[in-house]
């Protein structure tokens, strides 16, 4: 009896409030939801407190003022109101659909992308307050929040506007995968070379004083001062086709250090050195010198105190300051276009084809790029997780 | 003489190790006292080897070692929280050494014995040893090079009194059974009563006081009786 009454009520509200307003098939839609609507609020009102139930309606005027009164999005609203039915009874997804609710009314051309953002930050927010219950944390979070926003809006933005089959396209071109080749096998090399070369110079840096200690160790830092086209312009003075050195490498080696791969491995450990020196030091630094002294006294040599204390406790810093040399060697741009515009490495190709055709035609192989390069680290944390588990 | 120092110096900037003359006999229990910043530690360092001290010189039978490496002077040292490798295992920690000194089972065995330690040698990691099975295997990590002196930092600190009393019984019976002359350094007169026979006082950076314990403990220095040892030794 009472739904036959409640249901002629529904009817005759919504056509004061709906029918005049909308054509005659969002109409039909919107009726649904309203009876969708009214018969949850039967269940809450039965099982639920008053408060729940004043709550429920509270939430239908807010979707009607924001979305049908003031963005006039009838088709929005109904599908919203249906939601809002559904999801009411799960209280901790409701923040959610309020999040979806004000970036698709508020920020409509980024609904996604804002809704994406704002969704991860109340889940971290509301997983920090659980588990701390500190206020003050979720305030400081939120400020650094609005850092990671920055990062992450441009790459979530142009992750959203690919489609697979662009990707697929930009993957079988076969300049692209030549240059992403030379990036890696680039990078890498550099990689090792500074890891053989840093880490005794570091473990030196971290262990013992002595003079111009100060100096060097501000000179470590100096590559990521200096900026990278005035680090190609040097290399290119040093290395290239007319001095000494090049001419050397030329006439006795026939190998060409500018354009060359030999060029980019020089610009990539110029700029990347600082990253893993300085993870090394910190590593070495971070062990307990009592350790290196009681393997001395238990008859190890400096050199086999390094080998069997120093470089396996160091071991897990170091590599992960590989992975930032190697990042930071992949990324590398300004001084390769200086000293080795070719061969091409990925970052290089990508500017090369973004000046030749434009923004659109290089999307695809940019996310390609931030794919392929999120694989490799998170292969290489992966790496580092489990040696150290099998360390321990 | 066994282990002599004499006339050792050594200058950090804001502290100074001055004229530090020790001499030990073989089999000795030796008692090195002092309060905390006194230079004790630096001092067993410099036994070490793990620096080279301004002037003096160390010797051991006779023998010169003031700039013999650490690792050639087969000196013994317990550190302070014990240094153990963590990543190694309780077993690996041991046999570290054995790798520059040729082992000797039978010795081995008695060490083991005497420390109590044969169920811990199984462990993987060090990390979950207790207090004082911790110290234990320090102790047996440093005694199992065989070597001819053994230095310990502060050997009972950070322990629950069982432990303390273990750990001391260790020590007191393998001075005995092994012969091996200890240089026991604390800032606790109750630590080495009864167990050491001659004892140096070290305060700030110089020996105070030498001798043997009784003859100190019955007529210490006024300055030291204020400034460390309390009225409890009486």
């Amino acid at each position: 009896m009472i739904y036959l009454f409640l249901s002629i009520l529904l009817l005759c509200l919504h056509f004061v409030f709906f029918a005049l307003f909308v054509d005659p098939g969002t109409n039909a839609v919107i009726l649904a939801a309203n009876f969708l609507f009214a018969f949850n609020g039967i269940k809450v009102y039965r099982k639920e407190s008053l408060n729940k139930f004043i709550l429920y309606l509270f939430g239908y005027l807010l979707l009607f003022v924001f979305v049908f009164i003031l963005s006039k999005a009838n088709l929005l609203f109904a599908i919203f109101v249906i939601l809002y039915s559904a999801i009411f009874n799960i209280p901790h997804l409701l923040p959610y659909l309020l999040i979806l609710i004000f970036s698709v009314v508020f920020v409509t051309p980024y609904w996604l992308q804002v809704f994406i953002l704002f969704g991860a930050f109340y889940l971290f927010a509301n997983s920090i307050y659980k588990r701390t219950y500190s206020r003050f944390f979720v305030v400081l979070f939120s400020i650094g929040f609005i850092s990671i926003i920055l990062i992450i809006f441009p790459i979530l933005y142009i992750f959203l506007q690919v489609t697979p089959q662009s990707l697929l396209s930009a993957f079988k071109n076969n300049e692209f995968q030549q240059a992403l080749l030379n990036s890696l096998i680039t990078s890498g090399i550099s990689t090792l070379i500074i890891l053989i070369f840093g880490v005794p110079f570091a473990y030196v840096m971290a262990r013992k004083n002595f003079t111009g200690k100060g100096f060097l160790d501000n000179l470590i830092n100096l590559p990521i001062l200096i900026p990278q086209t005035v680090v190609g312009i040097a290399l290119l003075v040093v290395l290239g086709p007319k001095s000494p050195v090049g001419e050397f490498m030329f006439k006795n080696c026939r190998l060409a250090i500018a354009n060359g791969y030999l060029g980019i491995i020089a610009a990539q450990i110029f700029v990347s050195s600082p990253f893993l020196i300085r993870s090394a030091i910190n590593a070495f630094e971070g062990i307990d010198q009592r350790l290196e002294d009681a393997s001395r006294t238990l008859g190890a040599s400096e050199l086999s105190t390094f080998m069997r204390i120093s470089l396996p406790l160091a071991g897990g810093g170091i590599f992960s300051g590989c992975i930032l040399a190697l990042a930071r060697a992949l990324s590398e741009v300004g001084s390769l276009m200086v000293i080795a515009y070719h061969p091409m490495t990925a970052p290089i190709y990508i500017y090369d084809q973004f000046i030749q055709y434009g923004l659109s035609e290089i999307q695809p192989m940019a996310v390609l790029l931030v794919i392929s390069c999120l694989w490799a680290f998170i292969g290489l944390h992966w790496l580092r997780h489990q040696l150290v588990k099998k360390a321990k | 003489m066994f282990f002599k120092i004499s006339g050792l110096n050594k200058n950090w900037d804001g502290f100074s190790l001055r004229d530090i003359s020790l001499e030990i006999e073989e089999g000795e229990y030796f008692a090195l006292l002092g309060p905390c910043g006194a230079g004790k530690t630096l001092l067993l360092n410099a036994i070490a080897g793990l620096y080279r001290p301004d002037s003096g010189a160390i010797l051991m039978h006779g023998r010169k070692i003031t700039y013999l490496p650490a690792e050639k002077r087969n000196i013994g040292y317990l550190f302070q929280k014990d240094a153990l490798f963590p990543h190694l295992s309780v077993k690996e920690n041991i046999y570290y050494g054995l790798k520059y000194h040729a082992p000797d089972k039978k010795y081995l065995d008695t060490v083991f014995q005497l420390l109590g330690i044969a169920d811990l040698l199984g462990r993987r990691d060090t990390v979950n040893l207790s207090g004082g099975e911790a110290r234990k295997v320090a102790l047996a990590r440093s005694l199992a090079v065989h070597p001819r002196l053994l230095l310990l930092d502060e050997p009972l600190s950070f322990l629950d009194p069982l432990s303390r009393a273990k750990v001391m019984q260790s020590l007191k019976s393998l001075n005995k059974q092994i012969g091996i002359s200890i240089i026991h350094v604390t800032h606790d007169v109750q630590e080495i009563k009864g167990i050491a026979k001659n004892m140096a006082v070290l305060f700030d950076g110089a020996i105070a006081q030498a001798g043997s314990v009784e003859k100190l403990l019955s007529e210490p220095l006024d300055l030291l009786k204020e400034r460390f040892w309390g009225n409890d030794h009486v």
